[in-house]
């Protein structure tokens, strides 16, 4: 048998050189690990073996995100939140497993869609014009505190909105579908046009 | 620079700034902050096109976006643009127009002979003449077009960019003029988020011509001042060139700005050439305005007769005075400021005013200077065909019913046509405001009893006319505005709206708007069809409607204002009617001897003004018109030659042909190598859902036909999933990865679809039941191969033991392929020998370039969804959505050992039980094998008995899939044919269009009759 490892990619699901205008920028993120937990937020064995095994506190108000330096959970649901955790060395199934076993007995389900989402940044002091070219959420006003989130579309794309380092300021990070990143990244650097010089 | 009409002053022209641009492939200057009408005025250019029907000369009418004559098709080749308002487009350098609807040339227009047989061609004409026979309706349509279109649309692909663009803002004002800008600032300086929009290059409204004191300054003064401090606020937007067109529930508005047009072409930078903005607002001030109302009389249409404002605003706001001699016809005070502002620009000016009497300030003023006024009198004739030569005028009698005395000849070339004024109650009405008619103005304004959405009319389209009202209003309506979005963020209704009295005194007008035809006509027909003289009163420019229209239309029965509209044609075309609606209707009012109220109005309904396709379609065309969606391997696959195939939003490899293949001789070749030795398909697209909980067994058992709960871990299972209905439509393989823990597939189309079907009872039927689902469906990367050698060449990549007992059919195995971790499972979609390798997204292509690399030892074939089709096909598989449509059950399939009949409850178990669908004489699905092998039946045939062509003929059925088979090594197809599953072996023949008719037998969907391997149904047995 062959053990060689052909052509994986390392970082994201596509490539493209990062666009800065100056009022706004594009770029893609590296790779992160993302897991899917679903639990009963009320339930407060849930709550306690998600603290526990992710060193966070899990966000119970809705549309909103709790993080430290290297990792996020994300509220996407009654019974949903998204654990984003940016570590190198750390492979998704040891994740999945330290969930599961913090979460054994407890009625939850823990599902690694590490590549099934991307992440790209959108920075700048004109990157929510630029959103609201595509996403008809009012952006203002859902991502007005830092450690908010929100689930919308931009054209035809679903995505997740948060905040780089839980402040508007330092740009969105957008996470959509790895197959709807090329259409991403295509419709916001059309969207971007205005501001090239 | 010389214009034979340009006149000293300042304006809003920039005199330094000299603009080159043709008209009618003739060259002319304007300068900056002209229009091309302004432009083309300042050279004497009256004559701007051809009408409608009848091809009479017409000219600029008006200064603003209600323009119902002067359309001219812009530039030209990918670029142009037809029905362009001459009274919108902003000069630039190179601009080019041409006149439309005339040839061979707006001066001498063949069409014109239309004029001459014009008592012909009333209205209703083309309905009454082309009507038979109806088998020549086409020819006559294509002619008509011809004859009568207005501009020509682009044949190219529009080289521009547009985009959308979502806005919020508590308060949403519609128009920049002296109401609107009022409004702004008093919403502004409570601090809500004000986005204020007009459509003009600059704010200002009607202060832009305006030589009024305001506020104890100039009115270019306050407007200066008013927008230096608008300025000043973060939380206001000013959008200048930009229309509000549409206003929709829940204060939803569509507004089009037109960002670089004004620049010329090519030289909009990196911005969009439009911008479509879509907006929610909690409170929206309408400041929309008024549009004058032409009076009606003969030959009202010549070139040179303008409403009176355009006039003053041509002069005012352009510096050109429109011809040396004016006559103003009018019956009210508003229209002597165009008089006095034509004896200020140095014209000679008369006044024609249909009062007897009057004493405004204005009209003393206008007196005063020595201005020439006749009372009592109206304009009889208009003498000059593509100008005006000299005008006729003749007093009125005590009823305005007739004219008596002799006429009076005026020396002019301009016509300043002002009856009073309409407010734009347009957007109001398109919120479903309804509207009130105000005798006092005799106008409709917004009644504001019954507003639907939140919107205060403030100004002018609220029936105030004076400028220190309409800052008043504007100013109140922004502050309620404000205030109301601040303490009710919803926009809700009823919302308070302003104290001060909105009915109007104002124009002080004589309630008389059509001339009186100067004699009887001629008798009989003619005079049917000219009635008593009115056939040269135009009351609608663009559709070329006249008073005796109306006058039939009320004769032949079409007396609603909804048959009048579309008997006459008035109130169409591009200007929807902005000048011609009101006089419309009070005609039809006179006729039936009752009041405006009574006849109606019609609805207005959006957009405002045109708006252009591309910025509707916003950023969405090209690449961006449908995302496409690429599995992991897709780069392998381009290197390789694959053609694609669009399924849905996927890209999916159609079939890979090599050295000039055809694609016939592509997919034998690949489908006859999976079974001689093995095939790989890119399986990526597959909807994956991931189902965890300690009711999972139990849900699956519910939304899927056969027996679930005891399925081992380990093991898979194929199962069909209902709808209520107890129709088919979804299937798909679903594994047991641990006692709680199932991976489901479903079909490519299918994916998000199930996501939704399983969500929704789990959410509303049973959500006490511990089942979680999530979609998993780009995690994983699928490489299916299949064929005889599958197990060799999966052995050659892994370690693990693949014999059948230790891997049997229909069970999954976790392990290390080609060094990557793997799901794999022994399922098959082919009848063969079958494994599907599902590895994460990020290590797809990297598995794949490992099966292509060990499979050359096995002459691996890689094959695409063409032959996935054909493989599936010859084993029976059914596809959902091509072999179901909706109407077809598991044993319409010919699946009963599928349904499981002992199982309490499933989704659909009912339905299967109803009468119509346990009945005999469904369409029930067989295999289908054409009496001449070579024959590839099309898909959709329908089958008949008989071998006689027959119409209509009764059909027993039709084709649903359809190939040639290599490994058959003939055609087969299957299809739905009435109690076809009792009928096999019957004969029946497939009519075709062309007339072709086709032999075929009837028999079990299993087209190989060498079966090489046990897995001839995915699951039977289990």
């Amino acid at each position: 048998m062959s053990a060689q490892i052909y052509s994986v990619f390392t970082t994201e699901a596509i490539h493209a050189e990062p666009l800065d205008y100056g009022a706004v920028s594009l770029s893609t993120m590296p790779h992160c690990i993302k897991v899917i937990i679903r639990g009963e937020h009320d339930n407060a064995a849930f709550i306690a073996a998600v603290q526990e095994a992710t060193g966070l506190s899990a966000p119970t108000r809705a549309n909103s995100v709790s993080s430290n330096d290297t990792s996020e959970l994300i509220w996407l649901g009654p019974s949903e939140l998204l654990y984003r955790l940016h570590n190198e060395t750390l492979l998704a199934g040891d994740t999945v497993q330290r969930l599961q076993n913090a979460l054994q007995g407890v009625h939850s389900a823990v599902v690694d869609v590490s590549d099934y989402y991307t992440t790209l940044k959108l920075a700048g002091p004109d990157a929510r014009r630029v959103l609201r070219k595509g996403t008809p959420l009012n952006v203002d006003v859902a991502l007005a505190d830092g450690s908010d989130c929100a689930q919308t579309r931009f054209g035809h794309a679903a995505i997740l909105l948060t905040q780089a380092d839980g402040q508007a300021e330092d740009g969105f990070i957008l996470q959509v579908r790895w197959t709807y990143a090329e259409y991403l990244w295509t419709f916001l650097a059309e969207a971007m046009q205005e501001y090239r010089t | 620079m010389s214009h034979v009409n340009r006149i000293e002053g300042i304006g809003r022209i920039r005199r330094g700034r000299a603009v080159r641009f043709y008209y009618d492939g003739r060259q002319y200057f304007g300068y900056e902050g002209d229009t091309l009408a302004s432009a083309l005025l300042a050279n004497g250019v009256h004559l701007t096109g051809r009408s409608f029907k009848y091809h009479r000369p017409r000219g600029i009418f008006t200064a603003g976006s209600e323009e119902p004559n002067a359309i001219v098709q812009l530039e030209s080749g990918a670029y142009t643009e037809p029905n362009t308002r001459v009274t919108q487009v902003e000069l630039y350098e190179g601009l080019r127009a041409n006149s439309q609807n005339c040839w061979p040339s707006v001066k001498y227009d063949i069409g014109a002979v239309n004029s001459l047989l014009s008592r012909f061609l009333p209205a209703g004409f083309y309905y009454k003449t082309f009507m038979w026979p109806a088998s020549m309706w086409m020819t006559y349509e294509h002619f008509i077009r011809n004859a009568a279109g207005l501009g020509k649309s682009p044949e190219q692909k529009d080289p521009d960019r547009y985009e959308q663009l979502h806005a919020h803002c508590d308060v949403l004002v519609a128009g920049g003029g002296p109401a609107g800008l009022s409004a702004a600032l008093a919403a502004a300086k409570t601090g809500a988020s004000v986005i204020i929009m007009d459509e003009q290059s600059e704010m200002g409204g009607s202060l832009l011509a305006s030589d009024e004191t305001v506020d104890g300054v100039t009115a270019a003064q306050w407007l200066k001042t008013t927008l230096e401090t608008l300025g000043t606020y973060d939380n206001v937007t000013v959008v200048p060139r930009c229309t509000v067109t549409g206003y929709f529930d829940y204060n939803y508005l569509t507004a089009a700005e037109r960002v670089t047009d004004h620049l010329g072409i090519g030289n909009g930078g990196y911005s969009p050439r439009q911008r479509f903005w879509k907006i929610r607002a909690k409170r929206v001030v309408i400041a929309a305005g008024a549009i004058e109302r032409p009076l009606l009389f003969k030959d009202n249409d010549r070139p040179g007769v303008m409403l009176a404002n355009a006039v003053r605003t041509y002069i005012r706001r352009y510096c050109v005075l429109p011809a040396k001699s004016v006559c103003v016809f009018t019956n009210n005070d508003s229209a002597y400021d165009t008089a006095i502002a034509v004896h200020e620009a140095g014209g000679a000016v008369t006044v024609v005013d249909t009062r007897q009497s009057a004493s405004a300030v204005s009209v003393k003023r206008a007196r005063d200077v020595g201005i020439t006024v006749y009372h009592g009198y109206a304009v009889s004739n208009v003498i000059g065909s593509r100008a005006i030569r000299r005008v006729e005028i003749r007093r009125l009698s005590d009823d305005a019913q007739s004219l008596v005395g002799d006429p009076v000849t005026v020396n002019a070339q301009v016509i300043a046509n002002g009856g009073g004024w309409n407010p734009v109650v347009n957007l109001f009405s398109q919120s479903r405001g309804k509207l009130r008619f105000e005798s006092g103005i005799q106008a409709f304004v917004p009644d504001k009893a019954v507003a639907i959405n939140p919107s205060v009319s403030a100004g002018s389209c609220a029936g105030v006319y004076d400028t220190a009202q309409c800052l008043a209003t504007g100013a109140e309506a922004g502050e309620i505005a404000a205030r109301a979005a601040a303490s009710d963020p919803k926009p809700s209704v009823p919302m308070p709206q302003l104290t001060k009295a909105l009915a109007a005194d104002a124009v002080n007008g004589r309630d008389f708007y059509v001339v009186p035809a100067n004699t009887g006509a001629a008798e009989g027909l003619l005079q049917k069809w000219n009635d008593r003289g009115y056939s040269k009163h135009f009351h609608d420019l663009q559709n070329d409607v006249t008073v005796a229209d109306i006058h039939l239309a009320a004769t032949e029965g079409y007396r609603s204002v909804e048959h009048l509209k579309r008997y006459t044609t008035t109130g169409m075309g591009t200007d929807q009617g902005k000048t011609s609606n009101v006089n419309a209707l009070s005609i039809m009012a006179g006729i039936q001897q009752t009041d405006i109220p009574s006849v109606g109005t019609t609805t207005f309904r959006p957009p405002y003004t045109p708006v252009t396709f591309g910025a509707i379609t916003g950023q969405n065309r090209g690449e961006l018109f449908l995302q496409a969606r690429k599995t992991p391997m897709h780069a392998w696959h381009e290197l390789n030659n694959a053609v694609f195939e669009d399924v849905g939003d996927w890209k999916r490899p159609w079939y890979f042909p090599r050295h000039g293949e055809t694609m016939h001789q592509a997919v034998d070749r690949e489908a006859l190598a999976t079974r001689q030795s093995v095939g790989m398909v890119d399986a990526s697209t597959l909807g994956k859902i991931d189902i965890q909980g300690a009711d999972a067994a139990w849900f699956l058992n519910m939304v899927y036909t056969n027996a679930w709960l005891k399925l081992p871990v380990g093991h898979c299972r194929y199962g069909l999933m209902l709808n209520e209905h107890g129709m088919v439509f979804d299937d798909g393989v679903t594994t047991r990865l641990g006692e709680n823990h199932f991976h489901m597939t479903t079909t490519t189309g299918g994916a998000a679809r199930v996501m939704a079907w399983l969500e929704e009872w789990l959410q509303t039927e049973w959500p006490e039941r511990e089942v979680y689902c999530t979609s998993v469906t780009e995690q994983w990367a699928v490489a299916a191969i299949n064929g005889p050698n599958a197990r060799a060449l999966l052995e050659s990549l892994t370690d693990e033991d693949l014999s059948d007992e230790s891997f049997p059919h229909m069970s999954y195995k976790s392990m290390k392929v080609a060094g990557l971790d793997a799901r794999v499972f022994r399922i098959s979609f082919t009848g063969e020998l079958s494994f599907e390798i599902n590895v994460s997204a990020r290590h797809g292509l990297a598995l794949w370039e490992a099966l292509i690399d060990a499979g050359k030892a096995f002459d691996l074939t890689v094959y695409g969804t063409e032959t996935m089709h054909v493989l599936r096909a010859e084993k029976g598989f059914i596809i959902v959505g091509q072999d179901t449509d909706g109407t077809v059950t598991p044993f319409d399939l010919g699946m009963s050992w599928i349904v499981n009949k002992n199982k309490p409850d499933f989704l659909g178990k009912r339905s299967l039980s109803r009468t119509h669908t346990a009945a005999s004489g469904r369409r029930q699905l067989v295999g289908l094998l054409t009496d001449d092998p070579d024959t590839v039946l099309p898909e959709g045939a329908h089958l008949v008995e008989g071998h006689v062509r027959r119409v209509p003929a009764v059909t027993q059925g039709h084709v649903t899939s359809s190939y040639m088979s290599p490994n058959a090594k003939r055609s087969i197809a299957m299809g739905l044919v009435t109690n076809g599953l009792d009928r096999l072996g019957e004969s029946l023949t497939a009519q075709l269009m062309d007339g072709q008719m086709i032999g075929v037998t009837l028999v079990k969907p299993d087209f190989l009759s060498i079966d090489k391997s046990p897995e001839t149904k995915p699951e039977k047995g289990q």
